[in-house]
């Protein structure tokens, strides 16, 4: 009997301590976690998680949770509405010890609210613009990286065409041509493109002659400005159009899939069409320069590590530009258009993984 | 489970229900294999297809338990290459499946212990001896045990000895007329049964069916909607259908009169037990544990699928959860079904087959996107109609199968959208629509011997209510984000 009973206490000692050292372990396990704006299947956030995983895999006494806030394929304010709520309750439920937020929308409606709070680091990725509007200016809890598109990547790669094809003389331009390169930017409704609008425009494009940002609403509206391009520019810049909608069979919205508004532009285009993101060549597109989101992931998830096992506070580290750019693209589609590029991009283009044939 | 294949040899007359069931099994899936093909579909696709059409027949026909069909989908998604392994066992690595397993060990423990037993006894001994209280005490009883007793028949089978004991008791010496005994019986069966049902959907741990649905939903999901945040969000649902069913049923029952309980037969039954023994006490410890950890985990950081895995270990390790009780207590052809269910599920979004149906039903998520109202109306219409000729089980299946894709599509939550499969599914106007609830019946019938024809005009009437109260809810759902 009491043998019995001194196992039964041993049993319960074996049961309280093991308890007890999961639930220090778990107790004092940072969490980070990670809200993107968009969702696992967009391109720009795919290979942002893996620029933060290449960081964060190293660290495995971090607990990182992640969520997906899906506005690419909903953009309805009702949604936002929604998405922001329960994003927003994420953070309560796991009181990260770093909240990662990426891309404009997950600072929009999550991260203003966590301004200031003593109990939230916050690490911004992908912000097109400033961080002001979030508040972020005035916050000592926040850091970041911004994404601002490499439109002076994207000129040298158009003066290097237009050198190639007066070497050449068959992209349709010829050596007699006096005329300035004309640029035309087409955008859909995005929030972050609205933001990038500003800059585009902004940007000097000289020697270039820049023709001006068109928001289409819809998709109709899209060809129309690609058709128009066809006359006055001998370019068009493209960013992103996943929130392009038309009206279907039914009568209903819907949003028309990325690879058909990319191929669709390729197809019925008269002058090369360019892209300003990576992913533009994974939805179809002959070639583009983007920003790395490799290095949005690293540098924040890096960010990340510096608050957490360098104890440093978010105020003592500096927000940053991003420094590097990606080049992508599809050969065939070049070699189809007439466009030869120095060998060097196709080289880059293959060591990152970007170069389709 | 007695339908099982040996069985159905033994049986003399084999029914017409099995004749089609096992003729369609061989058919369905070479028409579907082949009208898929002509459709355009691969060549995987079409033979997922084949697969689930069999399964889909073996479960609407039911010629075999429900689980079987899905370890036949496991085992043919595997053979035919369809998807990595690791995908199509997906399912039994799941939190999902995790979580059932702990609620049902613990489940298991609340009642063999005793527990339940004596909360029935207490409850019988405090409450005022009329009909008013006795029905309110049992819709209370099933009520309580529906968050901790994770199967139906699991709750029917605490409740149905104290209502076989009050039936068996209280009438005796009474002078009530025949007609109105027989009402008066009903009344208190009619609560009983509802106690068990009513609010299956509001927590998360009440049925099988829940736990498969939240191991359907996306990860994000089902961290959002765990046991609080799922009860929460029903909030209002459950509200309108407490207050809306002791309305209708006093309404419709009228019946208000005393009854003689043998209070001695309850102190006597009471005394045996003596005090809470050491697996009550641990049985009741489980429950508090696993309500602190719903309430601390945002201390803790432990999620409550493996606070609820630590308790079933503790109940293993002091031995209150015997290694036979776990073989045969916990049920393990649900699990089974679990796991399939959720493999099929990540094999069908690996294969992209959810695109498919998203691209044909498209029109009906632009519906649920754009008018939820109406969404509603056609959602409770067709799961009316549908349970009329199809077992729940199959009903929800299909439904989430269907439905559940093209939520995400339309920005819907898939949390919202599987909560109203689940509720309307649970709707079971004559008993044939609810095989789950036969033990229950086949308990009382002798005792009771309820009017079943007032029970299916209760059930019919809290249809509409279910259907009113997700109508009600809407403002709150908007609120909490969840719409």
């Amino acid at each position: 009997m009491i043998k019995k009973q001194i196992i039964f206490v041993l049993a319960i000692v074996f049961l309280l301590s093991s308890t007890a050292v999961v639930l220090y372990s778990s107790m004092t396990k940072p969490i980070v976690l990670i809200i993107h704006s968009y969702d696992t299947e967009y391109a720009w956030s795919r290979d942002i998680t893996v620029g933060l995983q290449r960081v964060l895999k190293k660290h495995p006494n971090y607990s990182v949770k992640w969520y997906y806030m899906d506005l690419k394929n909903h953009n309805e304010p009702a949604f936002k509405r929604k998405t922001g709520i329960l994003a927003r309750q994420a953070v309560d439920r796991w009181q990260p010890k770093v909240l990662i937020l990426i891309d404009d929308d997950a600072s929009e409606l999550v991260g203003k609210y966590y301004v200031n709070n003593p109990k939230v680091n916050i690490v911004f990725a992908g912000l097109n613009g400033d961080y002001a509007p979030y508040g972020y200016d005035k916050a000592v809890n926040v850091t970041g990286i911004l994404e601002h598109k490499q439109f002076h990547a994207m000129k040298e790669i158009i003066e290097t065409i237009e050198k190639s094809s007066k070497l050449n003389s068959n992209t349709g331009k010829g050596q007699g041509t006096k005329a300035p390169v004309k640029i035309m930017y087409i955008a859909d409704p995005s929030k972050s493109l609205a933001i990038d609008k500003k800059y585009i425009d902004a940007y000097n494009w000289s020697p270039f002659k820049y023709l001006g940002s068109y928001v289409a609403d819809n998709y109709e509206q899209w060809k129309k400005y690609v058709l128009e391009a066809g006359k006055n520019a001998d370019y068009i810049l493209i960013a992103n159009y996943r929130t392009l909608k038309r009206t279907n069979q039914a009568g209903l919205q819907e949003l028309v899939h990325p690879n058909e508004v990319v191929k669709w532009t390729d197809e019925n285009s008269k002058v090369p069409v360019l892209g300003l993101n990576l992913f533009n060549v994974e939805d179809g597109c002959m070639l583009s320069v983007g920003v790395s989101p490799f290095e949005q992931g690293e540098v924040a998830a890096n960010m990340a590590v510096d608050i957490i096992d360098n104890h440093k506070s978010p105020r003592d580290i500096p927000i940053r530009l991003n420094t590097q750019f990606v080049v992508a693209m599809r050969k065939g589609m070049l070699t189809a258009r007439g466009i030869t590029l120095p060998e060097v991009y196709e080289v880059f283009a293959r060591s990152t993984d970007n170069y389709k044939n | 489970m007695e339908n099982s294949l040996l069985q159905i040899k033994e049986k003399t007359a084999i029914s017409w229900k099995e004749i089609t069931g096992w003729s369609l099994s061989n058919i369905a899936p070479v028409l579907t294999y082949l009208f898929t093909q002509q459709a355009g579909l691969s060549r995987e696709s079409s033979i997922f297809a084949a697969i689930v059409s069999v399964t889909l027949v073996m479960w609407i026909t039911e010629i075999l338990p429900d689980f079987v069909p899905g370890i036949f989908s496991t085992l043919m998604l595997i053979l035919f290459n369809l998807a990595p392994n690791e995908v199509v066992l997906s399912g039994f690595a799941s939190e999902g499946f995790f979580l059932a397993v702990s609620v049902l060990g613990l489940g298991s423990v609340i009642v063999t212990s005793g527990l339940s037993y004596r909360y029935s006894l207490m409850m019988l001994k405090i409450m005022p001896s009329n009909t008013f209280w006795y029905s309110i005490s049992l819709f209370f009883t099933g009520l309580i045990f529906t968050p901790l007793v994770p199967v139906i028949s699991g709750r029917a089978a605490i409740v149905a000895p104290v209502l076989n004991e009050i039936v068996t008791h209280c009438y005796d010496g009474s002078e009530l007329d025949e007609k109105t005994k027989a009402r008066s019986k009903t009344f208190l069966f009619t609560s009983s049964l509802c106690g068990i049902t009513l609010l299956s959907a509001s927590f998360l741990s009440s049925t099988p069916l829940n736990l498969i649905i939240y191991g359907m939903l996306p990860l994000q999901e089902q961290q959002s909607f765990q046991f609080l945040k799922w009860s929460y969000a029903s909030l209002v649902v459950s509200g309108t259908l407490l207050v809306s069913f002791f309305i209708f049923i006093n309404l419709y029952f009228r019946t208000f009169h005393k009854l003689n309980v043998n209070k001695d037969f309850i102190d006597e039954e009471l005394q045996k037990m003596g005090g809470l023994s050491a697996a009550e006490w641990i049985a009741l410890s489980g429950i508090v544990i696993l309500a602190c950890g719903l309430f601390a985990g945002g201390v803790t950081k432990i999620n409550v699928t493996w606070v609820a895995f630590a308790i079933m270990f503790s109940l293993l390790l002091v031995g209150v959860l015997k290694a036979t009780d776990f073989k045969t207590k916990i049920d393990w052809s649900f699990l089974f079904l679990l796991g399939s269910m959720i493999g099929l599920v990540n094999t069908m979004n690996y294969l992209k087959i959810d695109l498919i149906v998203v691209k044909h039903l498209g029109w009906l998520a632009n519906y649920m996107q754009s008018d939820f109202r109406l969404f509603i109306v056609l959602m409770s219409a067709a799961m009316f109609v549908l349970r009329i000729f199809i077992p729940m089980n199959a009903a929800v299946l299909i439904f989430a199968a269907t439905l559940l894709p093209l939520a995400k599509v339309g920005g819907i939550s898939t949390w919202l959208t599987g909560f109203l499969i689940l509720l309307l599914a649970e709707t079971a106007v004559f008993p044939f629509q609810a095989p789950y609830l036969s033990n229950f019946r086949n308990a009382t019938r002798a005792v009771v011997n309820q009017q079943e024809g007032n029970v299916s005009v209760m059930n019919f009437l809290m249809f509409f209510v279910k259907v009113a109260a997700i109508y009600l809810s809407i403002p709150f759902w908007t609120k909490i984000g969840v719409l």
